[in-house]
């Protein structure tokens, strides 16, 4: 089940009600979807939550999803929109981190395996940590294009603006990313 | 001065490398960042920006594993909001006291309860024109609100093919539908 056919296909009996389709669409996007939520509001309790909240709108509202875009590029949007939902809630609350507090759970313990997290590369740290001190937004465009590889035309349609618009933004965020790695990277 | 139009050249170089990472760039982009390139500090600036690409690349290929029940906590938590929806969207599924017709009091969600309620009663008290016509009703709910399971569209939609003024009046208010003549009145 892997054309763009059959995932229509399983978008339209999860429209019409299918719990099968829908948990079909659950296994086949929650690791992605947790990735990017994690990558946005970096810390893997709020991840958490923030993709269990992503699959719980879809669900609520997919009978307004028309296809105009593909049914990932639109769990994106739900992603963004939860989690800056969490990054304002975080916010509110006080414990606004964007620091090392949450990196190093991301990074150590928060997803598991120590061993795994004991093999990231320093450069790999820095360059979270530099990602976390930019701003969401910014973040938001790096993680969509760097991490994800989504086409301009993708990240326009996720963040609710123009692809010139993207364009500014991305170069903005990585001029911010070069500076807070240094100007020579590691 | 000179570092005015060096700091302007590197955030050309920038945007273009930038560009032609994301393969964007055109054809006149593409000579311009060439023409650029022949300066020190371009290939400099330009090395920069591959080496921050690298870095990404590296780190988006890196593992980062999922906690392990996240999926079943998906699963569940879906359950749960399917359950409800399903709730809430039973006709009659709780009639308010002394209620008489299912269809204007049945249980949606609290707010949707709490503008039917104030619906039915500016009905009854001022013949369900006045109150609508100012306007305020539309300042409590938008029919678009996504923060809430069911939307006053969804509710009219659904019920078309039942009788009643209010609803024929929320209708022509905020779908535009036709009003019968006499309601118009």
């Amino acid at each position: 089940m892997d054309t763009i056919a059959d995932e229509r296909e399983l978008v339209l009996r999860a429209k019409g009600g299918s719990e099968e389709a829908f948990t079909d669409l659950v296994d086949r996007y929650h690791e992605r979807i947790y990735r990017i939520a994690l990558r946005i509001v970096h810390d893997p309790d709020d991840a958490e939550e923030v993709v269990q909240e992503v699959f719980v709108r879809a669900v609520t509202h997919i009978g307004r999803f028309d296809f105009r875009a593909s049914f990932y590029t639109w769990l994106v949007s739900i992603t963004r929109n939860a989690a800056f939902d969490a990054l304002r809630g975080v916010q509110r609350r006080g414990r606004f981190k964007q620091t090392e507090d949450g990196l190093d759970r991301y990074e150590a313990d928060g997803v598991g395996d120590p061993v795994e997290a004991s093999q990231a590369t320093e450069t790999a740290e820095k360059v979270r940590k530099a990602l976390g001190r930019l701003k969401p937004r910014d973040r938001t465009l790096i993680v969509l294009r760097e991490y994800e590889g989504l086409r301009y035309e993708e990240i326009a349609r996720v963040m609710e603006c123009s692809v010139g618009t993207i364009e500014s933004g991305l170069h903005r965020a990585r001029k911010r990313l070069k500076m807070l790695l240094g100007d020579a990277p590691p | 001065m000179n570092e005015d139009i060096n700091n302007e050249t590197k955030d050309r170089v920038e945007r273009l490398i930038g560009l032609e990472m994301d393969d964007r760039l055109d054809e006149a982009g593409r000579r311009e960042l060439d023409e650029l390139l022949r300066d020190d500090e371009g290939l400099r600036v330009r090395d920069e920006m591959l080496a921050v690409r690298a870095v990404l690349s590296a780190d988006a290929a890196a593992p980062m594993p999922v906690p392990p029940l996240l999926r079943d906590k998906i699963v569940a938590r879906v359950a749960t909001a399917r359950a409800n929806a399903v709730k809430n969207s039973q006709p009659n599924a709780q009639e308010a006291p002394g209620g008489t017709s299912g269809e204007v009091l049945s249980i949606g969600s609290p707010v949707l309860r709490m503008v039917r309620s104030i619906a039915a009663a500016a009905a009854v008290v001022l013949g369900a024109t006045g109150w609508f016509a100012s306007g305020g009703f539309g300042g409590m709910v938008r029919a678009d609100d996504v923060h809430h399971v069911r939307t006053i569209e969804d509710e009219i939609r659904d019920r078309t093919d039942e009788d009643g003024s209010i609803r024929e009046f929320l209708a022509w208010k905020f779908l535009g539908a036709d009003r019968k003549a006499g309601d118009a009145k």
